[in-house]
């Protein structure tokens, strides 16, 4: 040893055993802040890509721009990417068919497909000529059309032909209402549609580079092309995920989420706090003989500081990585049960935020939180080592009421209320755990108004018939409830708009070939909708919202579990030697255990209380913001969600009592108190 | 009348080459308020023979008899509590409950029986300990000689069948100990108290009725006489 600080790795070796808690604090703090952040971090990712998927990576539209503005806009540095789109008929009430099916007719430039992946180019290449154009794959099917083969439109004014030079996937919205689709270049479509075209339908759609601040870009822009603010639209939910929104309402989430993240820190601070202050108070001998031994306070202070980051060199790679392996867990099942939408996930799990906060909040707590038990240790007077006094954990200040209650019980309230610090740290961080769960439970309010979830007679396709051609015949209804691959049939009447009657049905089996299969069964008499796409992006919607925002409250859940066992593990240990004592008086173990029981009821009910008296406020608040300002719901007492985690806490403490108590039986009185 | 008996007691603690045999057939009687002493050098076993005759360690081998029961002979549950009504200790780092006052640390072994306590006999045990204007201090607000009766208050509370003191001067200045020496002596006289003590200190040994020796697990009794002393 050359320095006094070597004794910090040794004296680690000999205390193993005492500073395990501390360590594994550490460790737990760590792995929940970091994956807190990375599930957070993961969250967005997931609603990015789904975005993009869904409506389009480009960030804002620009619409009726001239030829003049739109090349000012392609050359400015900080745009990407730059399409031109126009739309007919989408709204298939005029008469564009292919076939005798309505069609609806765009015209975008080759950019489009980069930064709208769900129209992907299946086979052959965009199109370049004139009389070149894509169509959907469902015309390719039902036409029985391949490259090169020309394809007739009728539109209002006559029809017109095209050469085939490719396919693209149909939208969600083609197959649910049972529409084609044909694409051609915006100067083939700005000849022959300009005039059937309204203005503002021509759409100019942008994509900035990475890292623009998007606002600024698009303020710089409509100054300087002289665009009006209601020819700018954003692509919210992209934008959103980006945390570049300029909407109010996403504004205000990222206030809620800024808040629980504070919160989430906070608690893990708290924790840390909790047991580095309990660990050098079971150590009150030790720094005492160092003091003894000639060390100054100033030496002892340094020494608890820069113990506590030794032990950060071990606890804080392993929080991280247990983070790391949560999160990819939470990814993997995206992956695996929805690859269509989220294959484009980090696949290792490795959120960068995640590992920066989780690093940086455990060292920061870490160091803040040594400062009291550093300059605790520091004040050790030197007597207190060879008085034999250092056994006397916790200072008290009155004595327990033992008069009404038996003694036992009496103690135990004593533990938890006879320091009153003690208590405030202790309910304080249960509290703490009520609040952040409230907080969290917002999510699922949030996301059962934002997302429509599938009801559980959702269709995957409909077939339509109406009144006056004669309805839905029954041998049809009998043949599709026969056939295995379909699930269920629900038929209804409807009679408004049209009269008619409509087949709902569930698939067993949801390939293409069985859809087929139903069409021709229904022939052409009918109207067909193909809703799979539609269900599916639904789903996956949902799905991964459901996924992150129950995640997060497992983890807070998990919190409030960890928390609730350390500290009642925490507490048994510096009291061990007494309890040790007055095992050798007499007190039974039976006595013992409910000494501690009513130290953790105190604690419970305290955490309890405070934790309603200051989350509930806080829920109403974010309630208000979140879900009243925007639907308009008046908020209720979360009663379910108060159960839950009373119900959390109340398992955590009943188990986090068993530890203690087996500690406590397997204790040797001799070697406790040093007989 | 014959209190303890200590029968053909050993303790070994660890296996082959780290075999140690702390207590080697270790045999004596105490009769009703005799005041015996224990004396050995450091390591010699009699903390060994206190913690097993205290129920508060298993010898290896033989048996202790407390008034006729035999300590080994019961379970966990009811040897504590037997303890707590039978043997009082006195610790030479006095071991009182730090959220307790000076009558409630007292009346602690009561408590945990869940008894009503005499508060005549309370007061009888304060005055004789001096510690009437003390009794709603803390042990923290008290000295080491205090502390240390409050602890053989304790100890005389339940009126125990043994009391039993590991080195009980051992952190007390001169004074001090020979206060409690004499409180000691003033409760085996005065309640017929059978107490058993383990010292190093010559000194004490002086005035008690009988001294024993420990030296590498073998006891000798050296001798005296609980009549003579009597007398």
């Amino acid at each position: 040893m050359k320095n006094y600080l070597d004794l910090i790795p040794v004296s680690a070796k000999i205390h193993r055993r005492q500073t395990r808690m501390t360590r594994w604090c550490i460790v737990i703090s760590v792995f929940l802040i970091a994956a807190i952040f990375g599930m957070a971090d993961m969250f967005l990712q997931s609603q990015k890509n789904l975005a993009i998927m869904i409506d389009g990576a480009w960030h804002v539209a620009f619409r009726g721009l001239d030829e003049e503005q739109m090349t000012f806009l392609s050359a400015r540095p900080e745009v990407k990417t730059v399409a031109r789109y126009a739309a007919t008929n989408y709204k298939l009430n005029m008469d564009y068919e292919v076939g005798g099916v309505q069609t609806v007719l765009c015209g975008f430039d080759e950019t489009f497909l980069e930064i709208y992946p769900a129209a992907g180019l299946l086979a052959g290449s965009f199109p370049k000529g004139m009389e070149e154009a894509l169509v959907s794959e469902s015309m390719r099917k039902r036409l029985g059309l391949g490259i090169g083969d020309k394809v007739e439109m009728t539109t209002p004014d006559g029809s017109l032909s095209f050469r085939i030079s490719g396919f693209v996937e149909d939208t969600s919205m083609m197959l649910k209402t049972d529409a084609f689709g044909l694409f051609v270049n915006t100067d083939t479509y700005l000849s022959c549609f300009r005039e059937a075209t309204l203005q503002e339908d021509f759409v100019c759609y942008v994509e900035f580079v990475p890292h623009c601040r998007i606002q600024k870009a698009i303020k710089e822009i409509c100054g300087q092309l002289h665009i009006s603010e209601d020819q700018v639209s954003e692509n919210a939910k992209l934008m959103g995920t980006l945390m570049q929104s300029s909407d109010h309402y996403i504004l205000m989430l990222y206030l809620i989420a800024f808040l629980l993240a504070v919160l989430v820190a906070v608690s893990g601070m708290m924790m840390i706090l909790g047991s580095m202050n309990s660990s050098v108070a079971q150590r009150t001998e030790f720094f005492g003989m160092m003091r003894c031994l000639g060390a100054t306070a100033k030496q002892v202070r340094r020494y608890v500081r820069v113990e506590a980051l030794f032990w950060c060199l071990k606890a804080v790679p392993l929080g991280l990585l247990a983070s790391v392996v949560t999160v990819w867990a939470l990814c993997r099942m995206l992956k695996v049960i929805t690859p269509t939408w989220f294959g484009g996930m980090p696949g290792r799990g490795v959120s960068l935020p995640g590992l920066i906060f989780g690093t940086l909040i455990g060292l920061a707590t870490v160091l803040f939180a040594s400062r009291t038990p550093a300059r605790k240790a520091s004040e050790v007077s030197p007597l207190t080592a060879v008085s034999g006094n250092a056994d006397t954990v916790f200072a008290a200040t009155r004595a327990a009421h033992t008069g009404r209650i038996h003694v036992e019980t009496a103690l135990g309230l004593h533990h938890a209320a006879g320091s009153r610090k003690n208590l405030i740290l202790l309910t304080s961080s249960f509290a703490f755990s009520i609040i952040l769960f409230l907080g969290f439970s917002i999510g699922i309010t949030f996301m059962k108004h934002a997302i429509v979830s599938l009801r559980p007679d959702s269709p995957d396709v409909s077939i339509i018939g109406v009144e006056d051609n004669g309805g839905i015949s029954d041998s049809l209804l009998a043949e599709l409830t026969e056939n295995p691959n379909i699930k269920r049939v629900f038929r209804r009447d409807v009679s408004e708009g049209m009269s008619g009657t409509i087949l709902d049905i569930q698939l067993r089996d949801q390939s293409d070939d069985v859809v087929e299969e139903i069409r021709s069964a229904a022939g052409d008499a009918y109207s067909f909708s193909d809703s799979r796409a539609n269900n599916r992006e639904t789903r996956a919607v949902y799905f991964s919202f459901a996924l992150f925002v129950y995640g997060f409250l497992a983890v807070v859940a998990l919190i409030a579990a960890f928390n609730i066992i350390n500290s009642i593990s925490m507490s048994v240990s510096a009291r061990m030697k007494q309890y040790g004592a007055m095992r050798a008086i007499g007190i039974s173990i039976r006595q013992l255990q409910s000494m501690i029981a009513a130290e953790t009821l105190a604690y419970l009910i305290g955490g309890l209380a405070e934790g309603l008296f200051l989350g509930l406020p806080l829920h109403y608040y974010l309630y208000h913001w979140s879900i009243t300002s925007r639907w308009g719901d008046v908020w209720s007492m979360p009663v379910s969600e108060c159960l839950v985690i009373a119900a959390v806490m109340i398992t955590s403490a009943a188990a986090a009592m068993t530890g203690p108590v087996r500690r406590i039986r397997e204790m040797s009185v001799v070697e406790t108190i040093g007989i | 009348m014959e209190i303890m008996e200590v029968q053909d007691l050993c303790k070994t603690y660890g296996k082959g080459e780290a075999k140690v045999e702390a207590l080697k057939h270790v045999s004596f009687t105490l009769q009703k308020g005799e005041f015996a002493a224990v004396v050995g050098e450091s390591g010699s076993g009699k903390s060994t023979l206190l913690n097993c005759i205290g129920a508060l360690d298993e010898p290896t081998e033989g048996r202790i008899l407390l008034d006729g029961q035999n300590l080994f002979g019961m379970g966990e549950e009811e040897r504590t509590i037997f303890r707590r009504r039978n043997i009082g200790f006195i610790f030479q780092a006095f071991h009182l409950i730090p959220e307790l006052n000076v009558e409630q640390n007292i009346i602690f072994p009561l408590l945990l029986d869940h008894k009503k306590p005499d508060f005549r006999q309370v007061d009888e045990i304060l005055e004789v300990l001096g510690l009437q204007e003390r009794r709603s201090h803390l042990p923290g607000q008290l000295s080491g000689g205090q502390k240390q009766r409050v602890a053989i208050g304790r100890a005389l509370i339940t009126r125990p069948k043994l009391i039993l003191a590991d080195e009980p001067t051992g952190n007390l200045d001169r004074k001090n100990s020979r206060e409690v020496m004499e409180l000691l002596m003033k409760a085996s006289r005065q309640y017929q108290q059978t107490i058993l003590m383990i010292t190093h200190n010559p000194n004490l040994i002086t005035s008690v009725d009988r001294v024993m020796q420990v030296s590498d697990g073998i006891l000798t009794d050296l001798g005296g006489n609980i009549n003579e002393k009597l007398s």
